[in-house]
């Protein structure tokens, strides 16, 4: 008996998850319906979506959480714990296909019933669902002890799943998809001004940061001038940052004439790319600085000696070595100008920020939830990167993975 | 090789090293020693230029250091430390092929010089050559590092406690292949310790700093017969200070002839130290000597210890 029980261990956090998952679903709205564009809604649960969904939709949604269960069952058993997690991981990937797949179809029959006008939106449920998802996929990764790598490329099939979803007009009857349809030219346009925001604003910090954080190294003695500076352009809120750029551009344009003839202004992108920059530069100059101190000084030490120039040191030595640090800070001062970017739109930079507030203020959460969404996509898109170019550093410095 | 005249260097009000009068010959093994923040290792620097002196003139082959530029002088200087200090994202074979590279000698010449080299330290090139220094025990490490610092041929290898950090018996190892190495290639070497059996296995001639200045400077059995003062006695270690001398020689110096001693033989190339242990542990006064290779070579008698040992000419002592 008690060699029986050995083999059980408590229940992991996972199977908390997957069983909050299956309260969630069976308590709050998968969708809701609302009779236009400005009413609110009216929740759906699983159940009444199944209803009317058919009998297929349900033997496959019973399917999925009968092996969920076994599944969870498994891992409780110490020599089945990696197997498992590896199914539930599988099994996490096709739940939220099926879901997504299963309130697209709901969505365009009851539209039809409807006559075109009805708005069949995602509702809490659906997104809270997403959300234990995503936690319990990030704990069966860690369980199935994978590799940076894998875990980027498991990310990146369940994404493409769920873009092939929307590419093929399963979808086509959610509300956000409508206003798609309906705005997508706007939506593109400002798609490719938030990647324009996006591009300029790492540029401009990298050619500024990059030199600035290798000064700092050298010149310890300028830390302590630059850093509080950068410390104290971080506590500003961005909307205040914005606002005052706002003030001091026009005033500097009213100063030098040539300045608004190049586009630098008090409102659009200019001020936009400014305010952005300086918020990203803390991050990158403090991770160049520490992925160069935290060299051995036998390292560098050893390079002089071994008489290369300071330029072949910094070159060949000293940047290899630093690099990996370097890319986490590159790393959050991206993901955080991503988001940073939405809020541009305040000082008529354009971007994804212009339609969520347009939906914000217009009380069309449709709207909003589709400006959001690929801000959200972008975002993991760069951390997914980010965390393959990491693990390939790690190689290419000639160490393990710490 | 290298000549210090009135050298000095000082750290704000710490006087680092004082007037330092100090020639090293070709091929001469030189040990500087002494105890921490003596001078020793900012004496060692101020020879590639690592820290600039203040004072006085140092030469390098005829010329002033100061006439060749930093990058120059070091290149022509092989440098080891104590923490190694291989470059962690460069495989074994391209950490040594650094300065042929920066030398911009031609690829196959270095290629073959790696091979070579890795050859001479023992670490078989197939199986170390593609390594990552992470990938190697300590030891393997400091080899490394050493046929870093011998990769371009250098006209002198600077060494700063080498072997400082390793265990005791990889160290003994390396101290033996460097000395092996010194007696092949008859390289000029300056070395730092504070390992004081390591200055007197290894050095040629032993140079004692105290407080930033010379103390003395000799060969090791000049400096363990005639001590200038009771710092140097100290620092010898009162207490062994014969045995220490005995180190020194070997028995084949007091090798005599006659086959009645009894008793296990001993080898003629035991150090004295060894041989007196010997005495000891059997009890005997003459012990039977052997040959390298085993065959019968004469004997030794205890009281033959009790006379002084000559400065050998030139080469002293066998590695082995």
């Amino acid at each position: 008996m008690a060699t029986a029980m050995s083999h059980f261990s408590k229940p992991p956090s996972l199977v908390i998850l997957v069983l909050a998952a299956w309260l969630l679903l069976a308590n709050l709205p998968l969708v809701s319906l609302a009779p236009n564009r400005l009413l609110s809604g009216q929740g759906q649960s699983l159940w009444q979506v199944l209803e009317t969904a058919g009998a297929l939709w349900q033997a496959g949604i019973l399917t999925l959480a009968v092996a969920l269960f076994v599944c969870l069952v498994g891992l409780c058993l110490q020599n089945w714990q990696k197997h498992c997690a590896a199914l539930i991981l599988i099994l996490l990937v096709f739940g939220v296909w099926a879901l997504t797949a299963l309130s697209g179809q709901f969505a365009t029959v009851s539209s039809t019933h409807m006559g075109g006008l009805g708005r069949i939106s995602l509702s809490s449920g659906f997104w809270l669902v997403m959300l234990v998802a995503w936690l319990a996929a990030n704990d069966a990764l860690r369980r199935v002890r994978t590799s940076t790598l894998w875990a980027s490329l498991y990310w990146l099939v369940v994404l493409a799943g769920l873009l092939g979803l929307i590419s093929c007009g399963a979808l086509d009857g959610l509300s956000s998809l409508k206003e798609y349809a309906n705005r997508q030219e706007d939506f593109w346009r400002a798609f490719g001004q938030h990647i324009h925001i996006i591009a300029l604003t790492t540029g401009v910090t990298m050619v500024i940061g990059l030199p600035l954080g290798v000064a700092i190294h050298r010149h310890p003695s300028w830390a302590k001038r630059i850093f509080p500076l950068l410390n104290l352009v971080q506590t500003i809120p961005s909307i205040a940052l914005f606002g005052l750029l706002i003030a001091v551009l026009a005033w500097l344009g009213k100063l030098f004439p040539l300045l608004p003839a190049w586009g630098i202004q008090g409102i659009g992108l200019a001020p936009a790319v400014l305010a952005l920059t300086l918020y990203s530069l803390l991050p990158l100059v403090r991770s160049v600085r520490e992925g160069l101190s935290q060299l051995p000084q036998a390292v560098t030490e050893s390079g002089k000696a071994m008489g290369l120039s300071n330029n072949q040191l910094f070159w060949q030595v000293e940047l290899p070595l630093a690099f990996p640090v370097i890319l986490s800070g590159l790393k959050v001062m991206l993901i955080q100008t991503i988001g940073l970017t939405a809020v541009a739109a305040l000082i008529g930079a354009g971007g994804l920020g212009a339609l969520m507030f347009e939906g914000l203020f217009s009380s069309a959460l449709d709207l909003v939830v589709l400006a959001v969404i690929p801000i959200v996509v972008l975002t993991w898109f760069a951390e997914a990167f980010f965390m393959a170019l990491t693990a390939m550093s790690h190689q290419w410095t000639g160490r393990v993975k710490p | 090789m290298i000549q210090f005249d009135n050298v000095s260097k000082a750290y704000g009000d710490r006087h680092a090293v004082i007037d330092l009068n100090l020639s090293v010959g070709q091929g001469e093994f030189v040990v500087l020693i002494g105890p921490s923040g003596s001078g020793k290792s900012t004496t060692l620097r101020m020879i590639n230029r690592l820290v600039e002196h203040d004072r006085g003139r140092i030469r390098f082959a005829g010329r002033e250091i100061r006439d060749f530029t930093p990058e120059d002088l070091r290149r022509r200087m092989g440098y080891a430390i104590q923490s190694v200090g291989l470059f962690p994202h460069w495989t074994v074979e391209k950490n040594i092929g650094t300065v042929p590279r920066l030398l911009a000698w031609p690829k196959n010449k270095i290629g073959a010089r790696v091979h070579e080299l890795l050859e001479l330290l023992q670490l078989p090139p197939s199986e170390f050559a593609k390594r990552y220094p992470h990938e190697l025990s300590g030891g393997q490490q400091q080899r490394v590092g050493v046929a870093r610092a011998l990769a371009a041929d250098p006209e002198i290898l600077l060494m700063d406690e080498p072997f400082g950090a390793l265990d005791p018996v990889t160290r003994i190892l390396l101290q033996r292949e460097l000395k092996r190495i010194h007696a092949l290639a008859s390289k000029t070497i300056v070395m730092v310790t504070h390992d004081i059996d390591e200055a007197l296995f290894l050095a040629d001639r032993v140079v004692l700093f105290k407080d930033g200045r010379l103390v003395q400077d000799g060969s090791p059995l000049d400096i363990l017969s005639h001590p200038a003062n009771d710092f140097v006695v100290d620092f010898l270690g009162r207490a062994e200070l014969g045995i220490k001398r005995l180190g020194l020689g070997s028995v084949r110096e007091f090798l005599r002839a006659g086959d009645q001693a009894r008793g296990q033989a001993i080898s003629v190339d035991l150090s004295l130290r060894e041989a007196l242990s010997a005495f000891i542990v059997q009890g005997q006064a003459v012990l039977p000597v052997v040959n390298t290779n085993g065959s019968f070579a004469g004997e030794l008698h205890f009281s033959d210890l009790l006379q002084p040992l000559q400065n050998p000419p030139g080469d002293r002592g066998d590695p082995t």
